[in-house]
């Protein structure tokens, strides 16, 4: 793989993967960091020659990891301290409740556990179908889809969403 | 929280991207990051063919062996001397770069005024260093107490030579050395106030220690003087500011004029 080839990875995937480490981390300047090392990453194994199939694939595993390592590092990272580093989603015109109600779905979707939190960003962040999301987390399209299912339902159960559609 | 509630925020969350500048930023820092990898394994492949040569040559004939010791270890330093050159705090041959090459860099200068230009320079490359760490987002706490550190000491060396070429009755050079590195600053004052700002967290503790240090250094001046202190650092950003700001506003009288 040549720079331009990268360039262009990087172009197609930078903003759906900090996108992700976003909504896994919500801080912008973490979420970048995490994005730009998963890029280094993903270049330093094309380099060993290592064969990738599915970038993408590969890009999210990578940093589903550089996540996990993150809270694994920073055990003590809360929403606080996320906050002072700078949990700032783009504001344009959002309203002050906004705010609030964001950081709860943040705490909400963190403590989710570790497999939930992974579909449930790509599925709901990404519009992925069950199908990219069972390549990229290494299991069966029904297993996949059991956990969105689990994962989409406990968040929103945490919420207290009203799901008129799971109601009827 | 109702459903569509819950929809919009989602909605916020996957609204969320780079702007077109940090995409740029982080392009820049990831191929950055990637040649700084190829220069360390460069570097440590040269020392590790180094260090099979020597236990390779250990029992052959002694003489011999001496003499393309030296001879390898000329090339490799050279080698690793011109690598050291693009370290950055916080690199394995930044050391090399600040505590070898810079310190010949300095013994070559002869003159107070060539001493002066050394020490200027110096303040620049640190300033370099620090907006390159600062544009990868990795100016942390400790490579900006090594930078601030050496700013600290390129700071006072600069200023005793210049109070020596203005002492020899040049004071014309002084002046020259004196603006010419005003005027450099003034290219870094963003990350001047980036050094500064960050410092200020550190001052808040510090300024509770000052008391007490204060009492302690009563005790032991020797070692008060010894000790690095980032207040002290403090001052010398807070002095280059001034010196870069000092510029600005003679530019604008210029102007004016």
């Amino acid at each position: 793989m040549n720079d331009s080839d990268f360039e262009k990875i990087y172009n197609e995937h930078a903003d759906p993967i900090f996108r992700y480490c976003f909504f896994r981390v919500s801080s912008r300047e973490v979420a970048k960091d995490l994005t730009q090392e998963a890029f280094i990453r993903t270049w330093r194994s094309f380099e060993k020659g290592q064969q990738i199939l599915n970038v993408k694939a590969f890009l999210y595993k990578v940093a589903t990891n550089l996540v996990i390592d993150y809270y694994r590092k920073h055990k003590e990272v809360s929403l606080d301290l996320l906050k002072e580093k700078g949990f700032d989603f783009v504001n344009e015109g959002r309203q002050a409740p906004d705010f609030l109600d964001l950081e709860l779905v943040s705490r909400e979707i963190q403590k989710l556990p570790e497999k939930y939190q992974q579909v449930v960003s790509m599925r709901y962040i990404e519009d992925m179908s069950p199908k990219d999301i069972a390549d990229i987390v290494g299991v069966s399209e029904n297993s996949a889809s059991v956990l969105i299912h689990r994962g989409i339902k406990m968040l929103k159960k945490n919420l207290n969403v009203e799901d008129l559609d799971e109601q009827r | 929280m109702n459903k569509d509630r819950f929809e919009k925020l989602i909605a916020v969350f996957k609204s969320q991207s780079l702007s077109k500048d940090e995409k740029e930023q982080m392009l820049k820092s990831i191929r950055y990051a990637i040649a700084a990898d190829d220069l360390k394994k460069e570097t440590s492949q040269k020392i590790s063919i180094f260090s099979r040569f020597f236990s390779l040559q250990i029992v052959a004939n002694r003489k011999v062996f001496a003499a393309l010791s030296l001879m390898v270890l000329v090339l490799s330093s050279a080698g690793i001397s011109k690598a050291a050159e693009q370290s950055l705090p916080g690199d394995f041959l930044y050391s090399v770069k600040t505590s070898i090459n810079e310190k010949i860099k300095t013994s070559l200068a002869s003159t107070p005024q060539q001493k002066a230009r050394v020490a200027s320079e110096l303040t620049i490359k640190r300033l370099d260093e620090a907006e390159v760490l600062l544009e990868h987002g990795k100016l942390d706490e400790d490579k900006k107490e090594v930078i601030t550190k050496n700013l600290e000491k390129h700071n006072e060396e600069v200023k005793k030579r210049i109070a020596e070429v203005g002492g020899d009755k040049n004071i014309s050079a002084a002046t020259d050395l004196d603006d010419q590195l005003d005027l450099s600053l003034k290219e870094h004052l963003k990350v001047l106030d980036k050094l500064a700002e960050e410092n200020e967290d550190l001052v808040q503790t510090e300024s509770a220690e000052d008391v007490k240090n204060s009492e302690d250094s009563e005790k032991k001046p020797e070692q008060s003087k010894r000790d690095f202190k980032p207040g002290h650092s403090r001052k010398v950003i807070k002095e280059l500011q001034q010196r870069a700001e000092r510029s600005s506003h003679r530019g604008v009288d210029r102007a004016e004029e």
